[in-house]
């Protein structure tokens, strides 16, 4: 003879069992939507980009063939349009990699690597994110230089980047940037360091927040959209990142802190 | 107008301009059109060697439009070359199409000018 109370169970249970399906169905309804919204905002952000980047390749192919010389303002106005639509792109393939990597299992693009020869090399493309008359150096303050190192070096780069970018964008001409790694014990410090307008005496160290400025560079180009980003992807790959104005000397200091992960492991077994 | 014409797809007025503007510079036929409606108007009377797509048309995807279009492209072995910006994604779609083999390029937005001319000059028939 069968419990009064079991057959309301058994009917609750198929009616849960129905409703867990229908929700997960929902859910990758909404994600398999959410990709394909992602995807095409990032075609159409693309096709205005797109026609600016012809546009002005196309005007300075003309005045090229007619040897005209262009007047100092107009070669401004092509130079910055030309700066404007790498950072566009830059952005773009940042937010699309965040985005790809929401999609992905946390340790889908890890990778176990050398850090100072990841950043050696890293270094030579950094270069085309800064202005032309800026010095970047590179800084290594190693216990050991063949540290091999595990995260989303991807995501790393991205962040890296940001910060360059920023760096330069917040810096004057002929201004020099240094990028220094630091490693301790348990801590592996990236720091990029600038001599720049800096934070300014009413911006919080936790700057980082999707387009709020410091009220000293409201006068430059930009959204901090940048910034954003590189905070999200530091929270991707477990690592805090912050900003500060430099002691004793003008300008800024983003510094983003890793767990140093092999130390952090022969500490706690 | 025929196989020697570059038929371009793409409905964002201001970049068909600009495509437009770019190659009558480099003396290459060129008839731009915004949408698949268009398109196919103009395809009722002529052959383009080259086609090159927008993945997203008004009304349907670049590919969807390529492939309801496909009987008279593969017959006339005419190239295409897609505008994207994902081209994993692009990959996937293409897969199995009927004008997957038609396909020569996948350029992403923003191009360089230069490049756009060279794929143009290189998969052009009669140039």
């Amino acid at each position: 003879m069968r419990d009064a109370t079991s057959v309301p169970l058994d009917v609750t249970h198929i009616q849960l069992s129905q409703n867990i399906e229908h929700l997960l169905l929902q859910i990758n309804a909404h994600l398999t939507y959410d990709h394909f919204v992602s995807s095409v905002l990032e075609h159409e952000l693309r096709t205005p980009l797109a026609g600016i980047v012809s546009t002005v390749q196309l005007l300075q192919a003309q005045l090229e063939a007619h040897e005209a010389e262009l007047p100092d303002t107009l070669q401004k106005w092509c130079d910055r349009l030309e700066k404007l639509s790498t950072r566009m792109e830059f952005l773009l393939e940042n937010m699309k990699q965040l985005h790809n990597n929401n999609y992905s299992s946390a340790s889908a693009g890890k990778q176990t690597r050398k850090l100072t020869n990841w950043l050696i090399n890293e270094r030579k493309s950094l270069g085309e994110l800064i202005k032309s008359s800026q010095i970047l150096d590179l800084k290594l303050q190693m216990l050991d230089e063949s540290f091999e190192y595990t995260t989303d070096y991807h995501l790393l780069s991205i962040i890296l980047g940001t910060l360059v970018e920023n760096a330069s964008k917040y810096s004057p001409d002929n201004a020099r940037m240094d990028i220094l790694l630091e490693q301790s014990q348990e801590i592996l410090r990236l720091k990029v360091i600038d001599n720049g307008v800096g934070l300014g005496a009413n911006s919080s160290v936790h700057l980082i927040k999707a387009f709020q400025r410091g009220q000293e560079v409201e006068h430059i180009e930009g959204s901090g959209l940048g910034l954003s980003i590189a905070h999200a992807a530091a929270q991707r790959i477990q690592a805090q990142l912050v900003l500060y104005d430099n002691e004793n000397a003008p300008g800024t200091t983003a510094e983003l802190i890793l767990s140093n992960n092999d130390i952090c492991q022969k500490t706690l077994f | 107008m025929s196989k020697d014409t570059v038929l371009v797809v793409e409905d964002d007025q201001l970049l068909r301009e600009v495509i437009e503007d770019l190659l009558h510079i480099h003396k290459i036929k060129v008839k731009t059109v915004g949408d698949s409606s268009e398109a196919n108007d103009w395809l009722e009377e002529y052959i383009p060697g080259l086609i090159i797509c927008d993945l997203f048309l008004p009304t349907v995807s670049g590919i969807q439009w390529l492939n309801s279009v496909s009987e008279g492209l593969v017959a006339n072995k005419s190239s295409i070359i897609l505008l994207s910006a994902d081209h994993e994604r692009t990959h996937e779609m293409l897969v199995g199409s009927p004008i997957q083999s038609l396909v020569k390029h996948q350029l992403k937005k923003p191009f360089k000018n230069d490049e756009l001319v060279r794929l143009i000059r290189f998969f052009r028939p009669n140039s």
